[in-house]
């Protein structure tokens, strides 16, 4: 009896044991069912898409662009080869970039350049010039390995994918051409000519980034119009949906440019101090207009003359050219731009430090025509700094005599005119991917929400200069964990318009910036 | 009558194990007398508890542990100084007694998925080694009515450690909790029916946490905080025994909530230099200290012994452990770190239930057979998983054997086996207020915990 009856109380846990064992959880099944053919995936971009990040593009930034860490995705689910067009190991530091060697204080970081690699260089061309993206002239050694699936070339617009001879002023899409291609080859052509099967394309972004990120001037950086936009993006989509290879894709909108670090680092604390200064108002001034319509003329004329700079410094500046001046308490469409940080801590005090660096790079610019090339360009510097009519001992920034220089300022004129831009990007963007069935990948949502700071499957981000995450030390372009964040947004955009299960990246396990 | 009640009970107990199993017909041939066959039968049913839920260790005694760690009615030896101090009164001789266990416990991780981001990625736990132990000793003088008795044991632990760059490495990278009691314990004999005990508990043990800042990336790999000091705390159990019949006998037992407190651990922060330096966000040289309670929950045991014929003793007992207790983990530092002098991470756990079933059969005049089953309910809600303890209702299976080396030595071994229910912890239920707190995912623990113990009779 005792015995049947342990037996009979021992199967109750045996029992109990078969019945409630599970095995253990495992990972979904992953692939494209056939749904998408990933064996030619092209990436179609601009910097962000080539990996650059803190101000250069290098061979440590290229390997981890977000296309090559999608392209890793995709070789899970049968993708095919991708190669980027990454600097040789000897050329490895490319372009140069931005390096963090430390901090002065809690809120100046000290940055140095890692100069250009002279073994990426072939040589300079005036024809490669362009005063933000390529003031030296450089010209980039050509691109020698294997066929390149990444066709993100920094700098590029939208209204330059049509131009023919383009690798010529732009040495990023130069190094990707052969010689006889340079100077007739358009973008488009050569995205077209690689027949992809599969194809991302995260355009548009530098058609109102320069002109941001130059405080809205047009000298720097101009907003291609809409319907310029348009045109050059629909001629793509039709070419790419004209391929025989039926190619599928996602498209990226474009992010407002308001809400990267380049703008929301040093806006916020200058804000801040003016108020804490009781002073409200800052004033911009555009100097350079000024340098080349009256100054160098005025220049040039009195050179040779003895120069009474008692007389020229009598100039008020609102004489000399149309002061922009922004008041008020500027509630958030009025931005300061990253590079204007070591000029922050100057306002309100009597300081010449931003319009002195601004001269300096202004008048190193020009070569003057002989016979004035025998003047020292510190000669023409003094000479502009004294007949630009600014007082430095008047306070930087609040004076109408010292105002912030122009292309720290991007002002509510300009903000709602950049951001306006975007919104008519994004909209033509939208109607392409709807039209051709492509899918849409909304990284102007994707940015707001890393700006908000996210935290998300153990994951955080934020938009924090340095230690946000996802923006590299130049404040625009991404770091190794906001591309993986980025790839992500592609993926599942492809996942979910065409039914494929390609597997996210953990963003995670990628780095921010690395703090000294 | 009591024998009756006895039947009752057990009966209704058989009946709510069986009813999530379908009640199994039982074919005559399938219930050999052959004492092997029980042998192999009761190695089969191996299971045995290492955790239970949330951070509680239920391995008190090798003896009980194969009957799914019931006790608080019976009155075997010193561990009643644990099980029921109301009991020890009732037990016959002088005892010492010294067990240990080696909890193995694997906890699988999936990442959460969504239709549109599917994520092979998967983890494991590194299988850390828990060492719990107990020491139990009782004395008497003959005929006295009075037992004394102390023990030493390990009631409340924990020990988890991720791979150092899994998924959740910002959350956790690995946790050691550990505790140990010490109670002297007193029981009186009211009457031939009626025990009471009481002992006093002093706790001692440590808080060892690491995990990644990911926030902060390093040359190589990630920002790590590590905490790391010791505790103690104050508490106390008693008890109550009743013999109800000759065969049926009754516990009560309550063990007292014992918050633990780190007053002066201390806080490493590996991270750039720069940011225990001159940003200020951490403290300079990466080091503070740091305070923190960590509460153990009181216990409320209730359990019934019957013996149900002269071989097989059948233990049921029910403890409801009070986990709202545990409200938040919270460390509070000696300098700024981060910006903030503390920081808090909700865990919102809930009182939680175990019901436990256990047998033991005399197989023979040396050797006894163990087996039991326990539902043991996880206090941790939906939402407030945590890599630490990745908490799920968890069935446990246990088996034990007994040997009397002689009259006064014996010997007893046991096996436990814990299976958590797979259990999601999915973003939209991870609270708003701390989603650095959690990882979402799919979640599964397993356990698995050899033991033996050394008893001696004087």
């Amino acid at each position: 009896m005792n015995f049947k009856a342990f037996l009979l109380y021992s199967l109750v846990p045996a029992l109990a044991m078969l019945s409630s064992c599970q095995p253990d959880p495992v990972p979904p099944n992953i692939g494209t069912d056939g749904k998408v053919d990933l064996s030619n995936y092209v990436a179609i971009g601009n910097s962000v898409t080539a990996g650059y990040a803190s101000g250069g593009l290098f061979l440590e930034g290229q390997k981890v662009a977000y296309p090559v860490l999608i392209a890793g995705q995709f070789s899970l689910c049968g993708g095919g080869e991708f190669n980027a067009p990454l600097f040789a190991p000897e050329e490895s530091d490319g372009t140069g970039y931005l390096r963090l060697d430390g901090f002065l204080d809690a809120s100046t970081p000290i940055l140095s350049s890692v100069p250009l690699d002279p073994d990426a260089v072939e040589g300079k061309s005036v024809d490669a010039y362009s005063p933000t993206l390529n003031p030296d002239s450089i010209v980039l050694k050509p691109y020698l390995g294997p066929k390149n699936h990444n066709l993100g070339v920094p700098g590029i617009k939208v209204a330059d994918i049509q131009t023919a001879g383009y690798g010529n002023p732009n040495s990023f899409f130069g190094r990707m051409l052969a010689k006889v291609e340079k100077s007739t080859a358009t973008y488009l052509q050569k995205v077209i000519e690689q027949k992809p099967t599969v194809f991302t394309c995260w355009l548009g972004n530098n058609d109102v980034l320069g002109y941001a990120t130059a405080g809205g001037y047009v000298d720097l950086g101009q907003i291609t119009p809409a319907a310029e936009f348009s045109k050059n993006y629909c001629a793509l989509m039709q070419g790419l949906a004209a391929l025989p290879t039926k190619p599928r894709g996602a498209l990226s909108n474009v992010g407002d440019i308001t809400s990267i670090p380049f703008f929301t680092t040093v806006t916020p604390s200058v804000k801040k101090s003016l108020s804490l200064m009781g002073k409200y108002s800052i004033r911009e001034f555009k100097f350079d207009s000024v340098f080349q319509n009256t100054i160098l003329p005025a220049f040039l004329s009195d050179s040779g003359k003895i120069l009474d700079t008692t007389k020229v410094l009598e100039w008020p500046v609102h004489q000399l050219a149309s002061l922009n001046s922004v008041t008020g308490n500027f509630d958030g469409d009025v931005f300061l731009t990253l590079t204007f940080s070591p000029y922050a801590s100057e306002l309100g005090k009597p300081s010449g430090k931003a319009w002195k660096d601004i001269i300096h790079r202004l008048v190193s610019t020009f070569t003057l025509p002989p016979p004035y090339d025998v003047y020292p360009k510190e000669f023409l510097e003094y000479f502009a700094w004294a007949k630009s009519g600014l007082d430095t001992t008047q306070p930087f920034g609040v004076s109408i005599r010292n105002p912030i220089p122009d292309v720290f300022v991007l002002n509510s004129n300009e903000s709602a005119r950049a951001r306006n831009a975007v919104s008519m990007y994004n909209q033509i963007i939208k109607n392409q991917a709807d039209a051709y069935g492509f899918a849409h990948v909304d990284a102007n949502t994707f940015l707001k929400n890393i700006t908000r700071g996210s935290y998300f499957d153990a994951i955080s981000s934020s938009a924090s200069y340095l230690s946000g995450g996802a923006f590299s030390l130049d404040g625009v372009h991404l770091t190794p964990k906001g591309n993986a964040l980025a790839a992500n947004e592609f993926i599942k955009a492809i996942n979910g318009k065409y039914g494929t299960k390609i597997p996210v990246l953990n963003p995670g396990q990628f780095k921010g910036v690395i703090l000294p | 009558m009591g024998l009756r009640i006895g039947v009752l009970l057990f009966g209704t107990v058989i009946l709510i194990f069986l009813l999530p199993f379908q009640p199994p017909v039982l074919p005559e041939f399938l219930l050999p007398m052959k004492k092997n066959f029980l042998i192999v039968a009761a190695f089969l049913l191996f299971g045995s508890q290492a955790f239970s839920g949330g951070f509680q260790v239920a391995l008190q005694g090798q003896r009980q542990i194969g009957m799914a760690h019931t006790g608080t009615a019976l009155a075997f030896d010193a561990s009643s100084v644990f099980f029921n101090p109301g009991s020890l009164a009732f037990t016959i001789k002088n005892n010492v007694s010294l067990g240990g266990s080696l909890i193995r416990s694997r906890v699988k991780y999936i990442a959460w998925q969504e239709t549109d981001a599917p994520s092979n990625y998967q983890s494991e736990t590194e299988s850390p080694l828990g060492t719990p132990f107990a020491l139990y000793a009782s004395y008497g003088l003959k005929d006295s009515r009075f037992k004394f008795g102390l023990g030493v044991y390990t009631p409340y632990g924990s020990s988890v450690k991720w791979p150092s760059d899994w998924k959740g490495y910002s959350v956790l990278r690995s946790l050691k909790l550990q505790s140990v009691f010490i109670q002297p314990t007193v029981s009186f004999r009211l009457s031939d029916k009626i025990g009471i005990g009481a002992g006093f508990v002093y706790a001692t043990g440590g808080v060892e946490l690491q995990k990644g800042i990911g926030a902060l990336a390093l040359q190589n790999g990630f920002s790590e905080a590590g905490l790391k000091g010791s505790a103690d705390g104050l508490g106390y159990n008693i008890g109550i025994h009743a013999k109800l019949s000759e065969d049926l006998s009754f516990g009560l037992d309550y063990r007292s909530k014992v918050d633990m407190k780190v007053k002066d651990g201390e806080a490493t922060f590996i991270v750039p230099p720069s940011t225990s330096g001159v940003l200020g966000l951490f403290p300079p040289g990466g080091k503070t200290s740091f305070s923190a309670t960590l509460p153990l929950p009181a216990t409320l045991s209730a359990g019934l012994a019957w013996k149900a014929g002269p071989k097989l003793l059948l233990a049921l007992d029910y403890n409801l452990v009070y986990w709202s207790a545990y409200k938040e983990l919270r460390f509070e530092y000696g300098a700024s770190v981060n910006g903030a002098m503390s920081t808090a991470s909700p865990r919102n756990y809930k009182d939680a239930s175990i019901i436990r079933f256990g047998a033991e059969y005399q197989a023979s005049q040396k050797f006894a057979v163990r087996a039991g089953y326990y539902f043991d309910q996880t206090p941790v809600s939906d939402g407030y998983m945590t890599p630490e303890t990745p908490d799920a209702n968890r069935n446990c299976f246990t088996a034990g054997l007994g040997y009397h080396v002689s009259d006064k030595l014996s010997v007893d071994a046991s096996f436990l086996y814990v299976e958590g229910k797979t259990r999601e912890q999915s973003p939209s239920d991870i609270p708003a207020n701390a989603p650095d707190s959690f990882v979402p995912g799919t979640y599964k623990i397993r356990v698995f915990v050899p033991g033996i113990s050394l008893s001696y009779n004087f």
